[in-house]
């Protein structure tokens, strides 16, 4: 009954409009835009579904059937006929109008002008650029940078937050722990107007504190971890003692990135990537797991669609993918389709071949000394960009491109962006200069600004970020005194381990993986930013953040009588207000030492003032 | 290093061709090829496409009795020539090392040692042809990963759980309850323990999906109880002052947004199941002592009384593992008789007595309870009839010289059985045959990982092409969404 009726209105409609003629520009496009493209066009393609031109919407074969409206799906979804399953799952239903447009244009055809397409016209240069810094009024290029998207957007951006918060966000990003309290008050008692930077400095001379940190990021990219698949049986090789040698001495990053594809033997871990037991699938040789992972990680590119089939998403093809691995590849590597031969050999290739190429018929050797030389080119801009937008993406909590691994998509600000990824190559490829040059902007020093989702993103500060599990932990080590008994890591070629073990350098346990410390089977880009309840379950009764509590509450009651300042200036660095003062008094008073001095870490820790960086 | 395609690997697993695609999109049949379309989470998807049946919908949770290791199927529920231990007896002749016995259900067959089991034959649908994919170098870890997620590793993402699936389509039953729970497995200090840790995990759902993992059943309490040595009076204080110091926070030091206000909601939540009556679902030791001991085989039996427990109050997803501990329980590389009696001791009783509470209870008909393990075993064939996997049998032997000979102790892929109980599923049923002499593989109505995984979604009411966006790309539930439902096993 109710669809007669409905088929009644739609005929009556249809009769009404079919003097006139659908116009894709006047009729269609406004309801794809308005009600499709969210998730089918600009590069987003639910359900292997877009609509970004009439070729990829034919594409999908059922979606849209040429002049035959009652058999294609997308007027079956937006009619509504099943009740589980409609378009837009989301909002309002089309109208009735709207759907009769949509079923008669597919009905005559479906005409769309082939100049019009739903997606960005931004294509990412490859090659470096060198935009000038705008001129402006602050004495930072990276400022002035801001301001000019700031006045464009026409947004304010965050006030700066006061040194006490600097000198906590800094020495957490920069070398993974918090300030000591006779840090924080010696940089407190510097007025001079260039203390940020020179704190920055002096955070990043301690070597040994910086590698150690910066091991984690490393460590999850590159899939480098201490015990784990493959370690065993030869199937994975640690490279920690070269990666942790290379950030010590601050390696230049040209040279890190060459190293890590045409490797020495003590940084092969990386290329030769993980062999597994037994029989798998042929995306993920080893030739196809260099492939992925050296265009994941220095290109921001995936090639993971791509290694099985030409990617649904963007350009990328399998002969890329293959391409790739065949400059690896000790064997001539055939092409796999979804995992069938398909009697083609790989032809090994730059996936970048405008700026160079590398000789497919030279030797391994050769080939690979060719893709070094092509990923540290200065005509290589996309290598620069990626480490840049992966350590703004550290320190403000989101990259100048988002997602971090997709480099082709448009940055919010793209000046900026070049401006960086050239300059740091100018710099050689310093990326101990990279952090203090971000780091001593006043952008780095704004009060952390939620970035609302759904929205276009603007830069007003950093966004909030969640302290990873290292960060978590060897601040309560250092604040009390305790750490991890024994490093699992070798230590750097002639560096000298520290009595204090951070936690990047043992094996993840339960409390880590809790707090949010991966698996390293993939490469890891990003760490979670939300606390879950299961998570918060396990820091609210587990027993192993019980058992750091006491233990760290122990140390502590035993050094001083007065641990309130203690855990504040060490934790939150700052001291406490009256108001907490007395709050923490009354913690520390309702039960006996130390079980008291543990109820106060432990309340202290979970407070969003700890969790996040200020 | 050979990467030949596995066998059984049809041409359209992983999507079409775009070229192909493109030249057949005006084509007729062309929807045959395409890939699903908008399969959003928890859509039935079905409705709008003939080729695929809607999902049943007739189950709301769980219950996965995991046979770690390894469980031959001629040593439990496909009974073939039984040959009792002699000396000199030919190993090739043996084809099972127990007797059959009769079931509750006219003309099945089990095997001795499953007594009570056979009882409740009548209430389950038992699947004999549960063909898994075979991975060359047999190594039980990779099995269970892809047996629990549905993809053989490696992949290029991490991959989720079943649980953890189930986790983020339907959430929690009871939200005091969380939906994917992990009875018995220890992550820590046990062979294989980062593969192990590489599939107990929600993968790129994220963490909130992952398992709640309660490896000793007797302390599962500890779960849901203040911390070993707090009391509840200063574990409720501890809260309270939290609370006011969240409130004591100066403005200045307050952050905004999703992350923050992420761990105030966990944290409430956290303590809202602490001091929910359901965290009493968790407390063994509240259960009558007679049905405390029909279950208590030991960890493996009181794992399903807490599993049962925690169905009864609202959970979704809960695993019972033997647990997987390398070269112990059903992984039998020697001795292999003699340590199957012993599990069959453990399993027999508890299993049925689930069954049947949960029966009386009248909670076995939304209740799907699945048994089933990463592979089955042979006495003379190492994985699959022509493979050149090494023989990992720590006692081979022509002849019988001593019992410790007598056994499964290779694995086997061609054949399999798998228990279901209730859900929807049929009672007194058998699907699939296996063949009589070696080899002895599954000669009719296999059932493979993915089809198994479609079933159990179907009967949760969700459609096993339905997918979710990962790096820009759709990552499907059931293997590139082509997991089907076993049909015919539904009641």
């Amino acid at each position: 009954m109710r669809s007669d009726l409905a088929g009644l209105a739609a005929s009556t409609l249809l009769a009404a409009t079919s003097a006139a003629e659908i116009d894709f520009a006047r009729d269609v496009e406004p309801i794809l835009r308005a009600r499709c493209a969210e998730c089918h066009a600009y590069g987003r393609a639910k359900g292997e579904f877009s609509l970004e031109t009439r070729e990829s919407m034919l594409a999908h074969g059922e979606a849209v059937v040429l002049g035959d409206a009652p058999a294609s799906l997308l007027l079956a979804l937006v009619r509504g006929d099943d009740p589980d399953r409609f378009m837009p799952p989301k909002g309002t239903r089309l109208d009735e109008r709207e759907i009769e447009i949509l079923t008669r244009w597919i009905a005559e055809g479906a005409a769309w002008p082939e100049e019009v397409a739903l997606r960005n016209s931004w294509i990412a240069p490859i090659r470096p650029r060198r935009p000038t810094p705008p001129s402006g009024e602050s004495p930072h290029p990276i400022d002035r940078f801001i301001e000019g998207h700031a006045t464009a957007q026409g947004v304010e951006l965050a006030p700066l937050v006061d040194d006490r918060a600097f000198a906590r966000r800094a020495s957490l990003d920069l070398v993974g722990l918090p300030p000591s309290p006779e840090a924080v008050e010696a940089f407190l008692a510097d007025d001079s107007p260039d203390r940020h930077e020179r704190f920055v400095g002096q955070l990043l001379e301690d070597q040994g504190a910086y590698a150690e940190h910066w091991l984690s990021l490393w460590n999850d990219l590159l899939r480098n971890d201490y015990r784990g698949t493959g370690y065993i049986d030869g199937g994975r090789t640690q490279i920690t003692t070269w990666l942790l040698g290379a950030l010590e001495s601050n390696l230049p990053y040209d040279e890190f990135v060459a190293t890590l594809v045409n490797p020495t033997p003590d940084a092969a871990g990386f290329a030769n990537g993980i062999v597994w037991r037994g029989e798998f699938n042929s995306a993920q040789s080893p030739p196809m797991q260099f492939s992925q992972n050296v265009a994941q990680v220095f290109l921001g590119e995936n090639l993971k669609c791509a290694s099985c089939h030409d990617s649904f998403i963007d350009a990328w093809t399998l002969e890329d993918a293959y391409g790739l691995a065949a400059v690896w590849s000790e064997a001539p590597l055939e092409l796999h389709r979804c995992d069938i031969p398909t009697g083609r050999t790989a032809i090994a290739k730059f996936p970048f071949d405008e700026i160079g190429d590398v000789d497919p018929g030279a030797p391994r050797v050769t080939r690979l000394k060719q893709l070094a030389a092509l990923m540290s080119s200065p005509e290589n801009g996309r290598v620069a960009r990626t480490l840049v937008n992966r350590i703004w993406a550290r320190l403000f909590g989101r990259g100048l491109v988002e997602p971090v691994d997709s480099m082709s998509s448009e940055p919010w600000d793209p000046d900026l962006l070049d401006w960086l990824a050239s300059d740091f190559a100018d710099h050689g490829f310093d990326v101990k200069r990279l952090l203090v040059q971000i780091a001593s902007s006043q952008a780095y020093r704004r009060a952390a600004t939620p970035a609302p989702r759904g929205e276009v993103f603007v830069f007003r500060g950093p966004v909030p970020r969640r302290l990873t599990a290292e960060q978590t932990l060897d601040s309560i080590s250092m604040v009390a005194g305790v750490c991890p008994p024994k490093r699992a890591a070798p230590a750097a070629p002639g560096g000298s381990a520290s009595e204090f073990v951070r936690s990047s350098v043992v094996p993840a346990d339960s409390l880590m993986r809790t707090l949010g410390r991966p698996n390293r089977e993939q490469v890891v880009t990003t760490r979670p930013q939300e606390l879950s309840m299961l998570q918060a379950l396990e820091l609210t009764n587990g027993a192993a953040y019980a058992d750091l509590m006491n233990r760290a509450a122990t140390a502590i009651s035993a050094r001083t009588s007065d641990p309130v300042d203690a855990i504040y200036l060490g934790l939150l660095s700052r001291p406490p207000t009256a108001e907490e003062r007395i709050l923490a008094a009354e913690i520390l008073a309702e039960s006996d030492p130390p079980a008291g001095c543990a109820d106060l870490l432990w309340t202290i820790t979970m407070l969003p003032e700890f969790q996040l960086l200020p | 290093m050979t990467t030949s395609p596995r066998s059984g690997a049809s041409p359209q697993s992983c999507g079409v061709d775009r070229r192909a695609f493109l030249g057949a999109a005006s084509a007729l049949g062309a929807s045959l090829l395409a890939p699903r379309l908008w399969s959003a989470p928890g859509s039935r998807a079905a409705a709008l496409d003939a080729a695929l049946p809607a999902p049943r919908g007739t189950a709301d949770a769980v219950i996965l009795l995991w046979m770690a290791g390894g469980m031959a199927s001629t040593e439990t529920f496909d009974p073939k020539r039984y040959e009792p231990f002699e000396v000199g007896l030919p190993a090739e002749r043996i084809l099972s090392t127990f007797p059959a016995i009769d079931t509750s259900v006219d003309g099945l067959q089990i095997t001795g040692g499953l007594e009570s089991i056979a009882q409740v034959m009548d209430r389950g649908t038992l699947i004999r042809s549960h063909v898994v994919a075979d991975l060359g170098h047999i190594l039980h870890s990779r099995h269970q990963y892809h047996w629990h997620t549905g993809y053989v590793p490696p992949q290029t993402v991490a991959a989720p759980h079943l649980g953890a699936w189930i986790s983020r389509l339907l959430g929690p039953r009871n939200p005091a309850i969380p939906a994917f729970i992990d009875i018995g497995q220890r992550l820590e200090g046990v062979g294989e323990q980062e593969e192990l840790k590489a599939f107990h995990t929600a993968g790129f759902l994220g963490g909130e999906h992952g398992p709640l993992l309660l490896p000793f059943p007797i302390d599962a309490a500890q779960a849901v109880r203040p911390p070993e040595g707090m009391s509840p009076s200063r574990f409720e204080n501890r809260d309270r002052f939290y609370r006011r110091m969240l409130e004591a926070t100066p403005e200045s030091r307050r952050q905004a947004g999703s992350a923050a206000e992420s761990i105030v909601r966990s944290m409430e939540q956290a303590h809202r199941l602490l001091g929910s009556p359901a965290a009493a679902a968790f407390d063994l030791s509240l259960e009558p002592k007679e049905t405390f001991d029909a279950y208590d085989t030991g960890r493996f039996g009181r794992g399903c009384l807490l599993a049962r427990r925690l169905v009864e109050n609202g959970a979704r997803f809960v695993e019972v593992t033997t647990e997987y501990v390398p070269f112990e329980s059903w992984d039998t590389h020697e001795n292999g008789h003699e340590t199957v009696r012993r599990m069959k001791q453990q399993i027999d009783r508890p299993v049925a007595q689930l069954i049947l509470d949960l029966e009386a209870r009248g909670l076995l008909d939304r209740t799907l309870v699945v048994l089933a393990s990463e592979f089955s075993r042979d006495m003379m064939t190492e994985g699959r009839p022509g493979s050149t996997a090494q023989d990992q049998s720590r006692a081979p032997a022509d002849v019988m010289q001593e019992l410790r000979q007598y056994g499964m102790h290779r694995h086997f892929t061609l054949n399999g059985s798998v228990l279901l109980f209730g859900g929807g599923m049929k009672r007194g049923h058998v699907h699939g045959v296996t063949a009589d002499e070696r080899p002895l593989v599954t000669i009719r109505d296999p059932v493979s990982v993915p089809d198994l995984h479609a079933t159990i979604y179907s009967a949760l009411g969700i459609a096993p092409d339905t997918s979710l966006d990962i790096e820009r790309r759709p990552f499907y539930i059931t293997e590139d969404g082509k997991g089907r439902a076993v049909e015919s096993l539904f009641a």
